[in-house]
């Protein structure tokens, strides 16, 4: 199944939802943060779609948003799709998918170390890479750190 | 420069050739610098590039009577080679302390070093292993060869060779400064 006729599956089964294309990636799905669940088990069991491995859990600093990507691969039907939701700068909260895909677990510690995204109803959120205690969230754009000394211009 | 080089040079001076004459600190430091051994402190690809590389029959260390050992405790010497990160800094500092004194760093590759290619816009690399433990050797590169490696190894070996007992080596253990907490 390609990316279009995803969606169009998800459209048929979550009338109540909104579903968008990514302008960055011609592979992905925008879906609103409050569906994440309903789409994901539904993506699991349905036997169409069958998406029982989850490649990673990662995200994007947008400025005024987070988006939040779900990369997810079907080993019995070879097929796969990217998943993203927008969550505000200011709550950048989400739920956990952990449930569904246990792989889920270390990779949102990650995005939560280096990006401060709360996943609610996470098993153990802490620091994942940076040491316990560390302040603020590395790859956020507007990071700031006494070690980052800036590249002179050379030019 | 080893014992097994020079001991038929003192020896033959003497009749009979069994009894050799020699000031102690000359038997010390060679028993020091001819058995190095090394923990093992890899850290990113200097570890692969120069340190493994220098540990395979190819280049063999052993020929330096240089092996590594797994635990800090039964080491001379310790090779970082690699980029060391401030959570990383902290377990370098334990294990540095965990060797018995005489022990011996070098710091292997730019990264180790002050950085290396890590000094700008980074919030996670210590900038030189020598900010945590005090270093006798640094051996430059990105990575270094192994023959890099090799010529900081027989540098430390003249070093070791000219250290004397009636002159306490000052206390090395306390880390010059210490960063890493901050
Ligand atoms: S100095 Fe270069 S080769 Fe060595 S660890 Fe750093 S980046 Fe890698």
């Amino acid at each position: 199944m390609n990316r279009s006729e995803i969606k169009q599956k998800l459209e048929e089964k979550f009338s109540c939802y909104k579903f968008s294309d990514d302008p960055d990636n011609p592979e992905g799905i925008i879906i609103q943060p409050d569906a994440l669940l309903d789409v994901a088990k539904y993506l699991v069991n349905d036997i169409d779609l069958a998406f029982n491995f989850l490649n990673f859990v990662t995200a994007i600093d947008r400025g005024s948003k987070f988006e939040v990507v779900y990369m997810l691969s079907s080993i019995p039907l070879k097929h796969r799709v990217l998943l993203k939701v927008a969550v505000p700068r200011e709550v950048p909260e989400i739920e956990s998918v952990t449930t569904i895909w246990p792989t889920a677990n270390w990779h949102e510690r990650e995005a939560y170390d280096l990006f401060g995204i709360k996943f609610l109803n996470h098993p153990d959120l802490r620091r994942i890479m940076m040491p316990d205690g560390w302040e603020g969230h590395p790859l956020r754009k507007d990071y700031v750190h006494e070690n980052m000394v800036h590249l002179p211009d050379m030019g | 420069m080893g014992v097994i080089e020079k001991a038929p040079v003192y020896l033959e001076k003497v009749p009979g050739g069994s009894i050799a004459v020699t000031t102690l600190d000359w038997a010390f430091n060679s028993a020091k610098s001819s058995s190095m051994w090394y923990v093992l402190f890899g850290l990113a690809c200097c570890a692969i590039e120069g340190l493994m590389a220098a540990g395979s029959p190819r280049f063999d260390l052993d020929r330096f009577g240089i092996f590594h050992r797994g635990s800090p405790r039964q080491c001379d010497l310790m090779i970082v080679a690699g980029t060391v990160t401030l959570k990383m800094a902290e377990r370098v500092k334990t294990l540095y302390h965990q060797m018995p004194e005489p022990k011996y760093v070098i710091a292997m590759g730019g990264c180790a070093i002050n950085g290396g290619p890590f000094y700008y816009d980074s919030y996670s690399v210590l900038k030189g292993v020598d900010k945590v433990i005090p270093v006798d050797v640094y051996v430059p590169g990105c990575p270094p060869r192994p023959e890099a490696l090799y010529y900081g190894i027989i540098k430390l070996r003249e070093k070791i060779m000219h250290e004397s007992i009636k002159k306490a080596p000052e206390e090395k253990s306390e880390p010059l400064r210490d960063k890493a907490e901050a």
